[in-house]
């Protein structure tokens, strides 16, 4: 008894589909020549059965399923008693309920890895899960919000605030969010000012925590931190937060002599810290050396974005500067890229020649 | 080490005030010959204008005390040092000085920015009188220590301590030996230093680097020689550590001309070369020169 009403249910429901599939009326977009071809035949000759199975056929071949059914459905109502017709309408009809199973298997399977990453999320405070969860969900004030308590846990409020701003803005007007952005400000005022106030390992340790992406006040907490580092005789991270800082602040020349400073004493060459020393040079009107170092930087890393904009300025600058008498110590700096290892270390070669004592 | 030294201090300063009456402890009594006393240095110890000496400052003698302030200012290329102080020396065998410097970029793409120190020396004489011993040939030995600290630097943006250019501290002690001897016959001064310290151009910037962390020992000399009662010549060198990667830091060296009109007053002009300052980071590596007045105060 079950089985036929079960049947019964699923006819209702092929039948609804197919009747909102034709009341739409909407046609698969697809550019099959085979789906045109067979549609223009059809509109010279509606009443041909051949015409109509065909271009039910090429819509099916292109997945147009729904369109395929209402194709067939149209041809049940001139030819009612056709067979051959109902049996490819049943089957048309089948591929629909199919395809709209599958589809909705996919949002239930998003629906639970949602559910998974947010309650990994919330639960074991896992940032990671939290951007999992965002990547599928990433207007979702929910996950923002969990995100922010997750880097709270973490002492993280600088990112915390970031997150609970964006909750803020998707959900305007929830007390939650409100309270908790209240919360991540106060926390990341205190751990700025122990960030800047203090030089041990705590003011590290704050500054990281204090840091937030776009803040007003992310150029200075990138340049403590760079002190920081420098001041432990952590050059790599120095140099990495001093990157940071240039990013925002290209023309600061504080920034730009700890860079200077740093990529002569960790010897790195890539393009990144080429690029880097490139900019600094050119903050510090040193337009020749600058061009050096993007240029080396260029031969390692073509593709990089900001790279030929800043070739173009200390071309400018390098034309500006006056003339280098061309003597075996100065000629480094307009001799090619491969000759020097480092504009500083060109700039140097200078000194040397008139101290030749301290040479290196 | 603290208790140490003020046994150091305690031995050397106890025989001289038992010689000095009630009076002379409390009155200043002038007791020098006129140009004898030095002058204060760029770094506020009693000395030449870049090197100290073994004299201990003022014109107070063995039995009294004296004292010096002074004003000078460096003009060099893209640089200008000024340095205010004032130092006292006590029977002729301790001397106290504080000085700060201040130090400002005037030229390349680093103008405007500034950096300060502040420098407390403590400089015993320990043997001999470069004046009064001509009938030997033991020289005025003194030995001396310069506590320095850096202020910071402003209008550098980001740049606000000397470690952010390669130094390991901001802070450092430079401690000197200098002989110094007059010869009264010839009217010539000559003063030897020798120095052990980390500190990079003077200590403006920072204390030991990337390259030198650690001190060590530099010369240093005056020779001057006496035109008249009021006016000498002479000429000092200095040797420097080169700790910073981002410096080429050279000796320097000037050529002075003193003139004392009477125990209160003394100006001293030089030519000065402090040698190339930061020149790989400015792309100027020629030497930084310029000139140098000072003008003191004194009794």
């Amino acid at each position: 008894m079950k089985r036929p009403v079960a049947f019964l249910a699923l006819a209702a429901a092929l039948i609804a589909m197919s009747g909102r599939a034709h009341a739409d009326g909407a046609q698969c977009q697809t550019d099959d020549s085979a789906v045109a071809s067979a549609r223009s035949a059809l509109t010279a000759a509606r009443d041909s059965l051949p015409a109509r199975f065909q271009l039910a056929d090429a819509l099916i071949e292109a997945k147009c399923f729904h369109d395929a059914v209402h194709t067939l459905e149209d041809g049940l109502a001139i030819h009612p008693r056709n067979s051959d017709l109902q049996t490819r309408l049943r089957n048309a009809r089948s591929l629909v309920s199919e395809q709209e199973y599958f589809a909705g298997k996919d949002e239930a399977e998003l629906a639970a890895r949602v559910s998974r990453n947010l309650l990994r999320c919330t639960k074991l405070a896992e940032i990671t899960s939290c951007d999992d969860a965002l990547k599928l969900k990433p207007n979702d004030a929910e996950i923002h919000l969990a995100k922010g308590d997750a880097l709270m846990k973490a002492e993280r409020p600088g990112e915390a605030e970031a997150s609970y701003r964006r909750a803020n803005e998707i959900k305007p007007g929830d007390a939650r969010i409100a309270a908790q952005l209240t919360a991540a400000r106060t926390q990341r005022r205190t751990l700025i000012a122990r960030c800047l106030e203090r030089s041990d390992d705590a003011a590290l340790i704050a500054c990281q925590g204090a840091l937030s992406i776009g803040a007003d006040d992310e150029f200075q907490l990138h340049a403590r931190m760079a002190s920081l580092n420098q001041q432990r005789n952590q050059s790599a991270a120095a140099l990495a937060s001093y990157i940071a800082a240039q990013a925002l602040k290209p023309e600061d020349r504080g920034i730009a002599l700890g860079i200077v400073a740093l990529v002569d004493s960790t010897m790195r060459k890539d393009a990144v810290a080429l690029e880097a020393l490139g900019s600094a040079l050119l903050a510090l009107q040193r337009g020749r050396d600058a061009l050096t170092a993007f240029r080396q930087a260029q031969a390692l890393s073509p593709a990089m974005p900001t790279l030929r904009a800043r070739i173009v300025q200390a071309e400018k600058l390098a034309a500006m500067e006056p003339a280098v008498a061309a003597t075996p110590s100065n000629s480094l700096a307009a001799a090619p890229v491969a000759a020097a290892t480092t504009p500083v270390l060109v700039a140097r070669t200078y000194s040397n020649a008139a101290e030749p004592s301290r040479s290196r | 080490m603290l208790f140490g030294l003020r046994c150091v201090f305690a031995s050397l300063l106890l025989p001289a005030l038992a010689h000095a009456g009630p009076f002379d402890r409390i009155g200043a009594d002038g007791g020098k010959l006129l140009l004898t006393a030095g002058f204060s240095d760029v770094e506020g110890a009693g000395g030449g204008g870049i090197v100290p000496w073994a004299l201990i400052t003022g014109y107070g003698s063995n039995q009294s005390w004296g004292a010096n302030s002074h004003y000078s200012d460096v003009r060099l290329r893209e640089f200008d040092l000024r340095t205010a102080g004032i130092a006292v020396g006590v029977l002729d065998r301790l001397e106290l000085s504080v000085a700060r410097q201040e130090f400002e970029v005037t030229g390349t793409a680093l103008a405007g920015i500034e950096a300060s120190q502040d420098i407390v020396g403590v400089k015993f004489r320990l043997a001999g009188d470069a004046v009064y011993g001509q009938d030997g040939w033991l020289p005025q030995i003194a030995l001396g220590a310069q506590f320095k600290r850096h202020g910071g630097f402003e209008n550098g943006g980001a740049l606000v301590s000397p470690t952010q250019l390669g130094a390991d501290e901001d802070e450092g002690v430079d401690v000197y030996i200098s002989g110094t001897k007059v010869f009264l016959g010839s009217n010539l001064l000559i003063n030897v230093t020798a120095r052990y310290g980390n500190a990079n151009q003077f200590g403006l910037l920072g204390f030991g680097g990337d390259e030198e962390p650690d001190g060590t020992v530099n010369g240093e000399a005056t020779v001057g020689y006496l035109l008249t009662r009021k006016l000498a010549v002479g000429g000092e060198y200095r040797m420097k550590p080169d700790n910073l990667g981002v410096d080429d830091e050279g000796d320097a060296w000037d050529a002075f001309v003193a003139y004392a009109p009477n125990r209160h007053l003394s100006i001293v002009a030089a030519y000065v070369n402090l040698g190339s300052i930061l020149g790989p980071v400015t792309g100027v590596n020629d030497d930084q020169t310029g000139s140098y007045l000072s003008v003191q105060f004194g009794f």
